[in-house]
């Protein structure tokens, strides 16, 4: 039985194409591992481990904004897993731009971090269990059983609101327009054009969020321009061509 | 006898097999030695690169053979160091940049290292020197050419001068080389230019400029070219001559391009003088310049077995690409890892300035609080022909209770391998080619799904409501009693008259109009009478009609219950119709 599943895997032209990438990563064609992972993402079989193993391509090639953009998907499908956590925080320490990290104590840290570690669809499945379970013991309560029912009700109804503002924050957080920075430098603007004047310049790897985009008509054509936040709360535009848009 | 030699061969072979990795594995060290090149022109640098691999944490410098052909211009090392799964590897490059002396073909003698008492040796490379010529000169010197600018009054002298800050210098002082090009015509090519040959020293180039200058009143366009030398060692050297191939417009030969001249510099000697013995310091190792040290731990807190790195900045004018790491104290508490260096350097004033960092890994064995001593660095300030020594402040460390999860446990000593380099974890290889995504929220069975509960929490509370009302309404509880108990009893009825229990019968059919009518007219059945019935029912509005045949069937059955009249099928049949009948029209009415 376990043969004839193996014998219908290895046949599979997935499975293939999946197993060949790792095997060129391990000879070092980090090249070569991308064309393959990125066929894959392209036929639709896109998951956390294929954005996390072309984050890695990426990163032993030295793009670092390359490997943060598919940390960061990989990220957004599987939110506490160690590995891409690691090689994120990995990444960004090797950044030209420091981003800073957050100055509350450690143990409220791990406590925001645990709530951020849950996926979007382990919440909405939570809560839905919640509001099942809600719902059968207000039923329970209504018909007067001897079981003590309607202690229940305040807990539960408690439980499936925190749920519910998790996994509204979870969400926010995976639907929001984020970018990272491909090339090398970026130089960040006070306006949608080159005339305004260079408030900063950012490096390669940068995060940010995207709060807008226009479009501006130039002698050559038109370009389009990106009004971003870091996370330090600075803001500016920059070109939309130098980010990749998560 | 031929078995004899099969089995000691067999045993030789076995041997063999066994010994063979033995010996394999205590050679555990790479160590090879390579050229960028094997053919180099007089004059021209190239790098002798020696490699030192393997798992050895701290490997001693390779000493370099005696080489009378060869000048070290510059060293430097570089190292590479990562565990992967406990196993360290490490690779040592120390580069030495090597200036022939003379033309023709030599040898690079073996290096050799010796470590933990064993000594290896490199393999020899051969080098020829060729003799720089014309074709590959201004081919390698293209990008000196000087860029004069055009200018078109006046036919006169053109003229390059050359001249140094110091003829007399100590071993590793930065001088200054100066050439100048000056031009009073206009020329009608850009010049092309040979750097003066230089042996002895090592230069960089400081880049060049362009002004005016006035010689007995005459105006001429000055370029100069500024070097930094370095000499290399005691003696008397030769510096130059440089010279300058140019093409001077003339009107005769104008569409052809102007006759071409050449203008020479002259020549320079400087004399190198060692360094003064005296006051030397014993960890001098060869800075010439004036310096600046400052140390630093990029954490003050660290836990156990986790590194905390110490950067050691030099930062200064002189020799800064070839210093060495300064000495570091002893510091028995901590594995040390001396993790390479980075130089920036600049060229401002004339000088080549800038600042090198050593980092050095520290991870602490203990936890505690831990002083670092200060760090000393000696140097030799030529303006002044002294040696000074700078110090750096104690920097203190303070060492928490870690986790020894990060390292591993080495088979012999037991003692723990230290995390020096660090590295992406890899790769996940588990075949997973599951879509996923973020959209269970949108899933339409799930949405529907979410749907249900609420029907169900509408229906019970209906059916709660419901059944609250059965509980404190009496009258509708009887009603709806009333309704349940004719259905059944119909049913009942059914069954007595089929199998003809006459006496069951009309029992039945008394207990659900007796039942039926209290139950709609909420009074308790045992306390209504006939008579008290067909008032109510009067009094409901109920026609005469109705009533009589109500009163007629009831005393039917109260006759049959007392046994005065046994009644037949047929009769039976009729009153079960008649019955259905009236209960039909009592709940039109009620």
């Amino acid at each position: 039985m376990k043969i004839i599943l193996l014998l219908i895997l290895s046949t599979n032209p997935d499975i293939a194409t999946l197993t060949d990438a790792n095997n060129l990563y391990n000879k070092g064609q980090y090249d070569a591992s991308i064309e393959k992972y990125e066929n894959l993402i392209n036929k639709g079989v896109a998951n956390h481990v294929i954005y996390y193993n072309l984050g890695n391509c990426y990163f032993k090639l030295g793009k670092f904004g390359n490997a943060v953009y598919f940390y960061k998907k990989a990220q957004r499908l599987a939110p506490g897993d160690h590995d891409i956590n690691y090689n994120l925080d990995f990444v960004r320490s090797r950044l030209t731009d420091n981003l800073k990290t957050s100055q509350y104590p450690k143990f409220i840290t791990s406590f925001i971090d645990f709530f951020t570690s849950l996926n979007v669809n382990f919440l909405s499945l939570f809560a839905s269990i919640l509001y099942f379970l809600l719902v059968i013991t207000i039923i329970m309560s209504l018909f007067k059983t001897r079981f003590p029912v309607k202690n229940y009700i305040l807990g539960l109804f408690v439980a499936l609101f925190v749920v519910l503002v998790v996994f509204i924050i979870n969400f926010k957080t995976v639907n929001s327009r984020e970018g990272v920075l491909i090339d090398n430098v970026a130089e960040v603007r006070s306006g949608p054009s080159e005339d305004y004047t260079l408030i900063f310049t950012i490096h390669e790897g940068m995060e940010m969020r995207i709060l807008d985009e226009q479009i501006r008509q130039t002698t050559g054509g038109q370009e389009s321009w990106l009004k971003i936040t870091l996370p330090g709360g600075l803001e500016g535009w920059l070109l939309a061509e130098k980010v990749k848009k998560l | 006898m031929i078995r004899k030699t099969v089995n000691s061969k067999t045993i030789i072979s076995f041997i063999t097999i066994f010994l063979l990795p033995l010996v394999l594995s205590a050679q555990n060290i790479d160590f090879t030695a390579s050229c960028d090149r094997t053919q180099v022109a007089l004059g021209e640098t190239f790098t002798l690169e020696v490699k030192v691999g393997g798992n050895i944490s701290n490997a001693p410098e390779p000493k370099l053979p005696q080489m009378n052909d060869f000048d070290v211009v510059s060293t430097g090392r570089m190292q590479n160091m990562s565990i992967i799964n406990g196993k360290v590897s490490s690779a040592i490059s120390f580069n030495y940049t090597l200036s022939p002396r003379k033309i023709g073909k030599f040898t690079i003698p073996p290096c050799t290292m010796t470590y933990k008492g064993k000594s290896v040796q490199t393999q020899s490379i051969d080098i020829e020197v060729v003799k720089s010529s014309a074709s590959t000169q201004s081919s390698s010197q293209s990008p000196n050419t000087v860029n004069l600018p055009k200018r078109g009054t006046g036919q006169k002298d053109v003229f390059a001068t050359l001249t140094i800050s110091k003829n007399k210098a100590y071993a590793n002082e930065q001088l200054l080389l100066t050439f100048k090009f000056y031009q009073g015509v206009n020329l009608s090519s850009n010049p092309s230019y040979n750097p003066p040959p230089v042996t002895g020293f090592w230069m960089e180039n400081l880049g060049q400029t362009h002004n005016y200058e006035t010689i007995s009143g005459r105006q001429y366009l000055v370029n100069e070219i500024k070097y930094a030398l370095f000499p290399m060692s005691e003696g008397t050297y030769k510096v130059g001559p440089a010279s300058i191939r140019y093409e001077v417009e003339d009107f005769f030969s104008f569409p052809f391009g102007g006759e071409t001249r050449v203008a020479t510099t002259n020549p320079l000697e400087i004399t190198v003088i060692n360094l003064p013995s005296k006051a030397k310091p014993t960890d001098f190792s060869g800075a010439v310049g004036k310096f600046e040290m400052s140390s630093k731990l990029d954490n003050a807190q660290v836990k156990q077995w986790e590194p905390a790195t110490l950067s050691i900045t030099i930062s200064g004018e002189g020799n800064i690409k070839s210093i060495e790491t300064p000495k570091l104290p002893e510091l028995p508490d901590f594995k040390i890892y001396c993790s390479g260096s980075d130089v920036k350097s600049n060229t401002s004033k004339n000088r080549i300035a800038g600042q090198k960092v050593f980092k050095v890994i520290l991870v602490p064995q203990r936890e505690g609080k831990f002083e670092i001593p200060p760090i000393n660095f000696s140097y030799f300030d030529p303006s002044i022909a002294e040696y000074k020594t700078l110090t750096t402040g104690n920097l203190s460390l303070s060492v928490s209770a870690g986790i020894k999860s990060q390292s591993y446990v080495a088979s012999q000593e037991g003692q723990p391998v230290e995390i020096v380099g660090q590295d992406i974890q890899y790769i996940k290889t588990e075949l997973n080619l599951k879509k996923e995504n973020n959209c269970l929220y949108k899933n339409k069975m799930f949405l529907f799904v979410q749907i249900l509960p609420l029907l169900a929490l509408l229906i019970a509370f209906v059916s709660a409501k419901q059944k609250e009302k059965l509980l404190t309404d009496k009258a509708y509880a009887r009603a709806v009693g009333a309704d349940r108990t004719r259905k059944k009893g119909l049913a009942k009825c059914q069954k007595t008259l089929t199998k003809g229990m006459t006496k069951e019968f009309y029992d039945e059919v008394h207990r659900i109009l007796i039942g039926y009518i209290s139950g709609k007219l909420n009074i308790p059945a045992p306390a209504l009478t006939t008579e008290v019935a067909i008032n109510r029912l009067k009094g409901k509005g109920v026609d005469e009609e109705l009533l009589k045949r109500f009163h007629n069937l009831l005393s039917c059955c109260e006759l049959t219950k007392f046994g005065l009249g046994e009644l037949k099928n047929e009769e039976m049949k009729k009153n079960y119709k008649e019955l259905t009948e009236l209960l039909t029209e009592f709940s039109k009415k009620l």
